[in-house]
């Protein structure tokens, strides 16, 4: 009898154990694995002038404070982060 | 206690189950947000981008070839949902993913910002932003939130697993830097303020009416007002090149538009195009002052 009980305790609890990380991923992420896409929904409508957009945009006439007029982009390297450190040679 | 094979056989049985949801948890996981953590938080610091498009394997072959990205398949990707996850550097710093099966042809970079996704989702509906998915739990990456601008941009907040990743500027082929292009850049710096806690500074002279978001005392992205309102407001990321002449004529060989040729941009060039699906980003061959 104990021969047949032990092996099916195993199994439950193996079987629970697995289910219950299965279960646990699942209810954490809320999503199952077919659906990635779900968490990003964009409308296709904001989607099409982009798309579709095929010549350049209009700007203005460069600034004569040396930017482009057109980016946003910090001229100074202490407005960003800093840079990552050199692998060690060698390593 | 004597086992009979069959004894063995369910015992067995029983450890493959165990095998099988170990597996299935794992491969459930997200990929995490590039690397180690630190333990650290900034809000208001963009720690990855997504591009969400109808065409995985499209936009894969295309950015594969302009930036040299190895694009790794992430275990739980299947025919019609699928996550690729972009490699380079050693790092991973986004992903590709599939864009629900109704969608039209386009694409489009969605950028996750640091912080509170529940504090933050909030704020954005009192300041006139939308959440499009409410602030949970992603396996792996941690806790997010989708919301959306009073012009309908969409964005993420991100509370990462164990904190952000190391703050450094991105490598050649990495992210330098991210824009929104604005019908309204007053309101949206603004509203980002309100939201993110930015400090916020102008970029540029008077003319191009453009901002600065700074948060952790580092300039962390730009708004600008968008040149055409034919256009709609987008999130434009920037990546850094180290020759932009050579990666927009690749760009433009593999099916890219080119909506704002090279400039010159203080010590640097800048140019702006949009992806053979519709994504509009942004390259930069940056020299600083």
């Amino acid at each position: 009898m104990k021969a047949r009980i032990v092996p099916t305790v195993i199994a439950a609890a193996a079987l629970t154990a697995g289910c219950a990380g299965y279960s646990m991923q699942v209810g954490t992420s809320g999503y199952d694995v077919g659906e990635f896409q779900q968490v990003y929904t964009i409308p296709a409508t904001s989607l099409r002038p982009w798309a579709e957009r095929s010549r350049t945009v209009p700007l203005p006439p460069p600034p004569e404070d040396g930017s482009s007029g057109t980016s946003t982009l910090p001229a100074s390297r202490s407005a960003l982060a800093p840079e990552r450190a050199a692998p060690k040679s060698g390593s | 206690m004597h086992w009979t094979c069959r004894n063995w056989l369910g015992a067995g049985v029983s450890v493959a189950l165990l095998a099988v949801g170990s597996a299935l948890a794992q491969t459930l996981s997200w990929p995490p947000l590039g690397e180690p953590s630190t333990g650290a938080r900034v809000a208001g610091r963009w720690l990855w981008v997504d591009l969400i498009t109808t065409d995985v394997s499209r936009s894969r072959d295309f950015y594969a070839k302009v930036f040299g990205w190895e694009l790794r398949e992430h275990p739980a990707s299947t025919g019609s949902s699928r996550y690729l996850t972009i490699h380079v550097n050693g790092r991973d710093i986004g992903g590709l993913v599939a864009a629900p099966p109704d969608a039209k042809v386009g694409a489009r970079w969605i950028g996750l910002a640091s912080g509170d996704p529940k504090a933050m989702a909030s704020r954005a509906r009192e300041h006139g932003g939308a959440v499009v998915v409410a602030p949970r739990m992603l396996a792996g990456r941690g806790e997010l939130a989708v919301l959306r601008d009073p012009e309908g941009v969409h964005f993420a907040v991100v509370r990462a697993e164990g904190g952000d990743p190391a703050d450094h500027v991105g490598q050649d082929n990495e992210w330098l830097w991210t824009e929104l292009w604005s019908k309204d850049p007053a309101r949206a710096a603004d509203f980002y303020r309100d939201v993110f806690g930015y400090a916020v500074g102008t970029a540029g002279d008077k003319a191009s009416n453009g901002y600065v978001l700074a948060a952790g005392g580092r300039a962390r992205a730009g708004i600008m007002r968008l040149p055409d309102a034919s256009l709609d407001a987008a999130w434009i990321p920037y990546v850094r090149v180290a020759s932009i002449t050579a990666t927009v004529e690749r760009a433009r060989v593999n099916g890219a538009r080119v909506i704002v040729e090279p400039r010159r941009h203080y010590q640097s060039k800048v140019a702006v195009l949009v992806d053979p699906l519709g994504a509009p980003f942004a390259v930069a061959e940056w020299r600083s002052q």
